[in-house]
């Protein structure tokens, strides 16, 4: 996320503060709508601060945020998305590429991190039916990664459950998440993390190496496009 | 009251009659059609109505501190909403005035 929407979403969260319980019950309302449709995140923030701005106003006339926004929310949403300019395909490209990127490092990090203590006692052990030339095997085994079929399961597992969590975590950013929904967030990652290594231990199948130093320019490079496209955009 | 479906193909031309006079936002905006007899029109029916004038074009809008709560956004017509305001109201004159004839015909027949 650019820094100018990093900076407006916090000033609408300290605005919001001072909101009725029915005005911060219609924005959480109307900011998961915005969220759930293909906009950029700086025009969600814009329209939040103009609908904060709408119900801190109405709040002090002694108005409910209905007098303000009308019965029927999605109709307001439905309008108001209508008169906003459509992020071109560009973007919405690059939003995805930014998501797909953001997920796929996190998902290597830990996948590499799980995978290290076992790669490290695997590297003595015969290779099977995927085993390297003699000449290459020679070389110092321990810089060398082994993927297993765990581990490639196991990545995709976590890359699906990545996803999910973004997802809801970017539907219900800008508010302050209850109990029991941290509790279950922390439940969720609980059990992919224990899937994972159910998942490693289940699938030992060797497939190939991986150079260590190829392994982390590839992360570098992938973190680095990354935070490229998280600045550039929104 | 107005039905809304009359209201619908005029309160954006009312909107841009109203901010042309001066920058305003739209609280103000939603006060001076009830005081020009359109009933109470709801902020946020007006607010989408903005937005479409600036993406178009027709509308500037900044944003003034306020003294509670979030920055106020302020908008005003720009030359081109102005063109397009002189347009509507040409369309609207020629529009009442055969709807004026029309009714002046139906005058004395039984409805």
């Amino acid at each position: 996320m650019s820094s100018r929407t990093r900076q407006l979403r916090e000033e609408n969260r300290e605005a919001a503060r001072f909101l009725s319980q029915a005005s911060n019950a219609a924005l959480d309302d109307i900011t998961d709508r915005l969220r759930a449709v293909s906009i950029t995140a700086y025009q969600v923030e814009t329209v939040r601060q103009d609908v904060i701005r709408m119900l801190t106003d109405a709040d002090a006339r002694g108005d409910t945020p209905e007098d303000v926004l009308g019965d029927d929310y999605d109709a307001f949403c439905s309008n108001v998305l209508a008169a906003l300019p459509q992020p071109p395909l560009s973007y919405q490209f690059l939003n995805t590429l930014r998501t797909m990127l953001r997920v796929a490092v996190r998902c290597s990090v830990i996948s590499l991190l799980l995978h290290m203590p076992e790669n490290m006692a695997g590297v003595r052990q015969n290779w099977g039916p995927f085993d390297l030339p003699e000449s290459v095997r020679r070389v110092s085994e321990p810089e060398y990664f082994t993927i297993t079929l765990g581990f490639l399961l196991g990545w995709l597992l976590l890359l699906a459950a990545f996803f999910i969590i973004d997802l809801w975590r970017t539907r219900t950013a800008g508010r302050k998440r209850t109990g029991s929904e941290s509790m279950l967030s922390a439940l969720l990652y609980a059990l992919v993390l224990a899937l994972l290594i159910a998942v490693g231990l289940l699938f030992p199948q060797k497939l190939f190496r991986m150079h260590i130093s190829a392994i982390l320019v590839l992360l570098a490079a992938m973190y680095g496009l990354w935070k490229l496209l998280d600045a550039k955009l929104d | 009251m107005i039905p809304s479906q009359m209201l619908k193909g005029t309160l954006e031309g009312c909107i841009m009659a109203i901010i042309s006079r001066q920058p305003t936002y739209g609280y103000e905006i939603a006060e001076q059609l009830k005081n020009y007899g359109f009933g109470q029109i709801a902020e946020g029916t007006i607010y989408p109505l903005l937005l479409r004038l600036e993406k178009n074009g027709l509308a500037n809008a900044e944003y003034r501190a306020s003294e509670v709560g979030p920055k106020r956004k302020y908008y005003a017509l720009t030359a081109k909403g102005r063109e397009e305001l002189a347009s509507f109201l040409a369309s609207y004159r020629e529009l009442t005035s055969a709807v004026d004839r029309l009714m002046d015909e139906m005058k004395g027949e039984s409805l």
